[in-house]
């Protein structure tokens, strides 16, 4: 690894496509909708973003998930499914040039999105999952790995280490929050530095981080207005990335209601975040 | 008739990969193809638990007592449910979906730990997604910070109001696995609190102890044993 070369271990360039690189001093904004609900709404979003972020000179990746698999209740809705959300990632890809980031739970997801996505996010509860963690390594693609709510910033770099070995070098690490307590998150912002510790590029997970996992009866809270700050903080601590899930209106959000961001508390958060880099 | 009632008072070791079935008839194995190996060398791109199925075909065949297998996905339980007597499901996928339905789709008894980022009263919906199965769950604890975790009494007043046999993780209790936060302290390791784990399970209705042979918190059956003896 050479920081002055801004190279990542294994001498990536930090390249996620040709226009879209990873870098501390213009982090890349990954975001969008949690949930693909729809198509008007993943397009609505993507194109809001995609524009502002253009504006402000910021690089931008849309996320979105076609599969919630890990709802607190058994009966809440899990979205489209693998087949329509990639189709529809797919179509967004081309049509809004801009790159895609999904996460995945099997093996075989991970080998079917490898084939559209340019990201496979691979969730905090699975994050050491071994059998998952080859297959995303094996396509190739930029694996980013959410750091387990329960997990050390050291057990993320042997997962790193890990993925390495699997021939991918290709890595990005996510903090969205450690267990504090039942239904609490806290946020330890030396896991962002711990986690940069072997030069990997570092992500902060703004919009679940602030969540109350399962506090809300039968479904998780959070706390929507903790994550403007949050988000200048980890700014200002330095990281490659910001992650947040933005919806037209998120109280009628089929997923994480109470912490995706309005799009204009996005805007917000985004002019404040090029204020502050440039 | 559930196969956790007529199974009383027993351990579960876990062990990684092979090893050889305990002649006790009180200690049940479960055998970890997915051990998370995060020192290996080597990288093999197999499923490890497929890889190993003759294995466990072999297993099944000399077996004397019923035996368990862990589990991480819903093509891994498709292959385990075949040869198993029961499933394990770890605490970190407690909240699948798809495997916890693959998992009940198999009518196999299954045991589930309590991951320790979730709070108990969710457990409920934890066995909300695992609708009729023959369950037992495993409390490890709950997360205190990194590399820590407590055993909360209210968890198991919660456990046990749900009517299903309920085990404490006396390994996981004792060092939770994985890479250990660099500023452990190392008074925590002490394994004399595994009497105190004991006593509070017996407090609080638990049905048997869950331990490893293996990792930094490995546990053997004679001091399981020992701890546990006419305490079950």
């Amino acid at each position: 690894m050479s920081l002055n070369k801004n190279l990542f271990p294994g001498n990536w360039d930090g390249n996620i496509t040709h226009e879209i690189r990873l870098s501390r001093k213009k982090p890349v904004i990954m975001a969008g909708p949690c949930m693909f609900e729809n198509r008007e709404i993943g397009f609505q979003v993507g194109s809001f973003l995609k524009k502002k972020c253009e504006q402000l000179n910021l690089p931008f990746v849309f996320k979105s998930s076609y599969d919630k698999a890990n709802r607190t209740s058994a009966n809440s809705v899990r979205g489209p499914g693998v087949k329509q959300g990639l189709e529809w990632l797919k179509e967004l890809r081309q049509e809004l040039n801009v790159p895609i980031l999904t996460d995945v739970h099997s093996t075989e997801q991970a080998l079917e999105a490898g084939n559209i996505v340019d990201i496979i996010q691979i969730p905090a509860f699975l994050c050491k999952q071994r059998e998952l963690l080859v297959a995303a390594a094996s396509t190739g693609k930029v694996v980013q790995i959410k750091k387990g709510q329960w997990a050390t910033p050291e057990e993320m770099l042997e997962i790193a280490r890990f993925l390495e070995k699997c021939g991918n070098s290709k890595i990005t690490l996510v903090e969205r929050g450690s267990c504090f307590g039942y239904n609490n998150l806290v946020v330890d912002f030396r896991n962002l530095v711990e986690m940069h510790k072997d030069g990997h590029a570092v992500i902060f997970d703004a919009t679940h981080s602030v969540q109350l996992p399962g506090a809300g009866c039968g479904k998780s809270s959070g706390l929507r207005h903790m994550v403007h700050p949050l988000v200048r903080a980890a700014v200002a601590v330095g990281v490659d990335g910001i992650f947040m899930e933005v919806h037209p209106n998120p109280e009628k959000a089929l997923s994480d209601a109470d912490t995706q961001l309005h799009m204009q508390t996005a805007e917000i958060i985004l002019e404040d975040i090029a204020q502050i880099l440039f | 008739m559930s196969f956790f009632s007529s199974c009383k008072n027993f351990i579960i070791e876990i062990n990684y990969q092979f090893s050889k079935p305990s002649v006790d008839a009180s200690v049940f194995q479960v055998y970890d193809f997915s051990q998370w190996k995060l020192q290996s060398d080597s990288v093999t791109t197999k499923n490890l638990l497929e890889a190993n199925i003759d294995w466990l075909k072999k297993a099944r065949a000399e077996s004397i007592h019923p035996f368990g297998v862990i589990v991480s996905s819903p093509k891994e339980i498709e292959l385990a449910a075949k040869y198993a007597h029961f499933i394990y499901i770890p605490g970190e996928l407690c909240r699948q979906s798809d495997i916890l339905e693959a998992a009940s789709q198999t009518k196999l008894p299954l045991i589930v730990e309590r991951g320790c980022f979730l709070a108990p009263i969710d457990v409920i919906r934890v066995l909300e997604k695992l609708k009729d199965a023959d369950v037992a769950l495993v409390d490890c604890g709950t997360a205190n910070g990194y590399s820590d975790t407590l055993l909360d009494p209210r968890v198991l007043f919660l456990i046990k109001k749900t009517g299903k046999k309920f085990g404490l993780h006396l390994s996981d209790l004792l060092a939770p696995e994985g890479i250990s936060y660099t500023h452990r302290p190392n008074w925590l390791s002490d394994s004399s609190f595994i009497e105190a784990f004991v006593a509070t399970g017996q407090a609080l209705g638990a049905s048997f102890y869950v331990i490893k042979s293996y990792g930094k918190a490995a546990i053997s059956t004679e001091i399981a044993l020992k701890y546990t003896s006419g305490k079950l």
